[in-house]
């Protein structure tokens, strides 16, 4: 008791420099904190969400260089052999690691470049359409796929494409050729993949492109109107430049999402109905999936993730840059 | 806009309008088709006869379909984890939206940068699958709700819509002496009720269309959601013995026409599925392209 207030007392008796500012910088935060707990009572919930769900996970990437095993748990498993790099090593040895590879970025490149095209030609279409009614009636029955789950759209394509009962085998015996197995074939995987993808998002897309467009300063368009400039023109000139752009940081974004873009499990639903596409199919996220969770190889799967997290870094960090020479659009 | 009646004019017309129908038919054809054959006989669909129309219409794999208890107890799975996330999610999202949305809150930056941090790096999928079942919420309804609750674009949008509120409302409400919390309950959250409808919707569409999540967590099957089933039924093959009587499962390897009758279920399955979706999609696409436009507007 003497003592605590002994040292209480000492600052206010010595020189008024050091505790007095000191305090004077420490005591607004808990002041305002005490303020704000209110604000404070309704943030805790969400910060134990991300702190739980994001930062514990972030923790257990360290997995990769340990083995894993259930009764020793996240935080209590051993360090892995060779200095902790065991399932590094292991992972590069993987005979198929560099068609693995290839696959990811062949299979996101295309998704990220030509994706978006047919958004932005039926944006351009709907655009120039003056009959409000068929304009309206064709961009709600657009928008529906959209809404779908990937198992409902791959389950669609698997049914219109089988060889046997699927209308689009029906139609190319009609013109006298052999029914295609799509789905088992693959060399059918990726343009399948950029099928599927883009019946599902064409309309939607077109939200974003009208929108740009509504940006447009429509002075530009009279002032060309005025020097002669037809539809077209007025269209390549005009509108199409306006969707650099977005187009370019679409771009960007999407090449930092490797693993997390929406085309992953529609990948997964492919491979698993048809193990035998894998020479295409195999992507860094279905690897992961295969050995770390259908293997149970949870230290192994630890490694391939934090891999694909790497990757995925590296190239958003390329694509911007490349994009800040080429275009002058960067997201930093 | 003067109106412009020259040929190329009409050439442009010719490939909009082109464009706009091919789209429109593309979308329409596949669900016109499977419509009509899940409706149509096993002849007709096996000899390639059924596009756009049925033929020989019969209804009985409906009947078949929704006789069996594997999708009605998979659709009340999914309406059960989609209600429960979405709640929890909306909760925490605005919950945890309102103090960041105070420029004047002092937290407001540190937590900031820690939710950027979580969309450049994440654990991945091994982690945090390893952390639900140490969390013991494997085969658990907790699994669908609890991880990964808040979506970061979510939050975002929730603020931005919080933010739309005029400022003065709130300040002259506390020269009146109301209190911060009497503030969110009897100013904001009135306010706010387009955009938490707009984020509820957000986040029960992914939780109702989220596949991989409940494989990866479930593994008895009366537990299954609907996207689950759907796969196990249409892209498995497995499971659609379970729609057909015992006199058809007795002729299955002999019968010609099964595999038309299989392709019946499988359509009838994929249709009754996107029937909820179909019934909710005028609400939806409003609120989805409202929060678009508020997104993309300012945010």
């Amino acid at each position: 008791m003497d003592g605590t207030t002994a040292v209480a007392r000492a600052p206010a008796k010595g020189p008024a420099g050091k505790p007095a500012k000191e305090r004077a910088k420490r005591r607004p935060f808990f002041r305002t904190l005490w303020k704000q707990r209110f604000l404070v009572l309704l943030l805790i919930p969400g910060l134990a969400n991300f702190i739980v769900w994001h930062y514990i996970p972030m923790y257990g990437v360290t997995l990769a260089f340990k083995d894993y095993n259930i009764r020793q748990g996240i935080f209590g498993s051993p360090w892995a052999a060779d200095l902790g790099l065991h399932h590094l090593v292991s992972f590069l040895n993987y005979p198929y690691f560099w068609r693995m590879i290839a696959n990811t970025v062949w299979l996101n490149l295309l998704l990220a470049f030509f994706l978006p095209l047919p958004g932005i030609i039926f944006a351009l279409a709907l655009n120039e359409i003056r009959l409000v009614r068929f304009k309206r009636m064709v961009q709600t029955v657009s928008y529906f796929p959209y809404f779908l789950s990937s198992v409902a759209v791959v389950g669609i394509f698997a049914m219109i494409l089988s060889p046997s009962t699927g209308v689009v085998n029906s139609i190319i015996e009609l013109l006298g050729g052999e029914p295609i197995y799509f789905l088992m074939k693959a060399e059918f995987f990726r343009p399948l993949m950029l099928t599927m993808s883009a019946w599902q998002a064409v309309g939607w897309d077109t939200i974003i492109w009208l929108a740009r467009i509504a940006t447009i300063d429509t002075q530009l368009y009279e002032s060309a109107t005025v020097d002669g400039a037809g539809r077209l023109k007025k269209m390549w000139y005009i509108t199409l430049p306006a969707f650099k752009e977005w187009y370019v940081i679409g771009l960007i974004l999407s090449f930092g999402s490797l693993l997390a873009s929406s085309g992953f499990e529609k990948n997964l639903l492919l491979y698993q109905a048809n193990p035998g596409i894998v020479s295409q199919a195999e992507t860094i996220g279905i690897y992961l999936y295969r050995r770390g969770l259908v293997d149970t190889q949870f230290s192994y799967g630890a490694m391939v993730g934090f891999a694909n997290m790497l990757v995925c870094l590296v190239m958003l960090f390329i694509g911007n840059l490349v994009s800040r020479k080429l275009t002058d659009e960067a997201i930093w | 806009m003067i109106k412009d009646r020259s040929l190329s004019s009409l050439v442009i017309d010719i490939f909009v309008y082109g464009i706009a129908t091919s789209v429109f038919v593309v979308t329409l054809f596949p669900f016109l088709n499977l419509i009509s054959t899940s409706i149509s006989g096993n002849m007709a669909v096996l000899t390639g006869k059924v596009g756009f129309l049925p033929v020989d219409v019969t209804f009985e794999a409906y009947g078949r379909v929704l006789s069996n208890w594997l999708i009605p107890n998979a659709f009340f799975n999914s309406v059960f984890y989609t209600i429960t996330s979405s709640l929890y999610s909306v909760v925490i999202t605005l919950m945890m939206a309102y103090p960041m949305a105070k420029k004047d809150f002092i937290l407001r930056k540190p937590v900031w940068y820690m939710l950027v941090v979580t969309m450049y790096f994440s654990g991945g999928m091994i982690p945090t699958f390893l952390l639900v079942s140490e969390m013991g919420m494997i085969d658990s309804w907790a699994s669908q709700v609890f991880p990964l609750a808040i979506a970061v674009g979510n939050l975002i949008l929730m603020r931005i819509f919080i933010n739309n509120v005029p400022a003065e409302l709130e300040e002259s409400a506390k020269l009146d002496g109301a209190q911060e919390v009497s503030v969110f309950f009897r100013i904001i959250l009135p306010l706010i009720k387009p955009g938490i409808a707009t984020i509820t919707l957000y986040y029960a569409l992914w939780k109702w269309n989220d596949f991989f999540n409940p494989m990866i967590y479930f593994s008895t099957y009366q537990k299954f959601p609907l996207t689950v089933i759907l796969r196990e039924i249409v892209l498995q093959g497995s499971n659609v013995d379970k729609f057909m009587t015992a006199a058809q499962m007795a002729q299955k390897d002999t019968e010609v026409f099964m595999e038309a009758y299989v392709t019946r279920l499988k359509d009838t399955a994929l249709i009754v599925s996107m029937v909820p979706i179909l019934l909710v999609f005028p609400v939806l696409q409003r609120y989805f392209i409202k929060g678009l436009n508020e997104g993309a507007v300012k945010g």
